[in-house]
């Protein structure tokens, strides 16, 4: 499962208030909170991420709230894959459980620059910058990369009619 | 809800999840998710907690189970007794300041009390809540005689013990000598923008928030009390206890007068403003000093407000100063 895409880069910390404001949270459509995708820090993100996007981040992406909305308003925004350098536990299994790739990858923010493009490996964590730089990600195995394939744990369990 | 037939379904009038939980039901050495982040708090009566998203809890109701990254533990030491203004939000700040908030990503921390009554069961709530903000996969207190006295009040049972073994091997360890604390704050916008009153004493302050899954308990509201007690505040001052059961006894101790005589605003069992959801959002350019656990930009409402958080004592000298105080004053 290879993914590819422009890189938008964020750095150390990036909690879930950034990545989805609570005040949207009584919404339930993904477009919407896609539009409002980490509008604190920059509200031009969601026309950036259209295109399909490969975020990049530092330390503990997705820190704080349970929010699941954080990852669904990636995914919808046109996020395809976030590498870090550490993910916070909550949001690293909710991105799975939406079917959005998480890549750990230490030192991401000193290897890949805003506007590089690169192709994922989910399985393997190859990533691979500008067609010629390869780094080794932590990618996904078992039972998380069942649940990406699938689309997310829901679309998962349906099939393993649990 | 009647057709689900939910043995025990709490509504409204109830309180914050976290809290009714360690009222209510959990035991040490049990393991409990919930669907919000801070379900770490069930780790003050030493259990295994953990916050998960919605579709994982659905997944867990109806498969019965859930999967867990063994987290490396690591053991933290509380020695000695804390000052008159000192609680349980100085401790989980000045681990937050010395570590820094991703360093406990991916271990469990276990935290022994050498004298289990000079930290009672509010502070350590207060501290496992804020293991999130860690970003510790869980942080639990070893059970001891406060864990089986506070359940017994609560319940009129004594619970099982469970406690880590003399062997267990830890990554690390750290003691806080809990007499030589000093009231601390985070600095916008971050949780281990860690400083000290005196750094940040006179900063103006539009509202304070006293209250939260964080430091909404009957020893924060008495130790607000004792600073507001006969005076009258300055800045805009909101205090919500953080259940039903709580906001009960405070009327009953006569708090909730002393608290609306000083000019609080004083409501029923909720997360209040610590969101930006309701009742107290900030605006922009205000600032707010808050005992709740998170001060990321536009957490409280305004992505130009600015949040420091605090203990009680701190929040209700501010409320009075209207500007950050040290309550040593009082």
């Amino acid at each position: 499962m290879k993914l590819e895409g422009k890189v938008l880069k964020f750095g150390d910390k990036i909690d879930t208030d950034i990545i989805i404001p609570a005040r949207y949270l009584k919404y339930t459509d993904p477009e919407y909170l896609a539009q409002h995708a980490m509008e604190p820090l920059d509200p031009e993100f969601y026309k950036k991420a259209r295109q399909g996007v490969i975020l990049v981040a530092g330390k503990v992406f997705g820190m704080g709230s349970s929010r699941e909305q954080a990852a669904i308003a990636l995914k919808a925004a046109g996020v395809k894959a976030v590498i870090a350098e550490s993910f916070a536990r909550i949001f690293y299994r909710n991105a799975i459980n939406n079917g959005l790739p998480a890549i750990v990858l230490p030192n991401a923010t000193k290897e890949i620059n805003e506007g590089d493009y690169v192709v994922v490996d989910v399985e393997t964590g190859e990533i691979v910058v500008n067609g010629s730089k390869v780094l080794k990600g932590k990618g996904l195995t078992g039972m998380p990369l069942e649940i990406v394939k699938s689309g997310g744990l829901i679309e998962y369990l349906k099939k393993a009619k649990v | 809800m009647k057709e689900l037939r939910l043995p025990n379904f709490h509504d409204i009038n109830y309180g914050i999840l976290h809290q009714v939980l360690i009222e209510k039901y959990v035991n040490p050495g049990e393991v409990v998710v919930a669907a919000d982040s801070h379900t770490t708090t069930s780790g003050a009566v030493g259990a295994f907690a953990q916050g998960l998203g919605a579709s994982d809890v659905a997944a867990a109701v109806i498969t019965g189970r859930t999967w867990v990254q063994v987290p490396q533990p690591f053991k933290v030491k509380l020695v000695g007794e804390p000052g008159k203004w000192i609680n349980g939000k100085d401790v989980a700040l000045k681990i937050l300041g010395d570590f820094k908030a991703d360093y406990f990503n991916g271990m469990a921390l276990e935290v022994f009390v050498e004298r289990p009554s000079a930290f009672p069961m509010d502070y350590r709530a207060t501290v496992a809540n804020m293991g999130i903000e860690m970003n510790a996969d869980a942080l639990m207190f070893v059970p001891d005689s406060e864990t089986v006295s506070y359940i017994k009040a609560m319940r009129g049972y004594e619970p099982p013990v469970v406690t880590p073994d003399p062997d267990a091997k830890y990554a690390d360890e750290y003691t806080i000598e809990l007499n030589k604390l000093e009231p601390l704050l985070a600095a916008p916008h971050s949780v281990d923008n860690v400083k000290t009153v005196g750094e940040l004493e006179g900063t103006p302050v539009d509202q304070v928030f006293i209250g939260s899954c964080t430091n909404g308990r009957i020893s924060d509201f008495v130790m607000a009390a004792q600073i507001l007690k006969g005076k009258k505040v300055k800045a805009r001052c909101i205090a919500i206890p953080a259940s039903y059961n709580l906001f009960e006894k405070l009327m009953d101790m006569g708090i909730v007068k002393v608290l609306a005589d000083a000019g609080c605003i004083i409501t029923y069992g909720t997360c209040g403003p610590c969101l930006g959801g309701h009742f107290g959002i900030a605006g922009p350019g205000e600032t707010i000093v808050s005992t709740s656990s998170r001060n990321f930009k536009g957490r409280m409402g305004s992505n130009e407000s600015k949040v420091y958080l605090a203990g009680p004592a701190v929040a209700a000298a501010s409320a009075l100063e209207g500007k950050i105080a040290d309550p040593r004053r009082y």
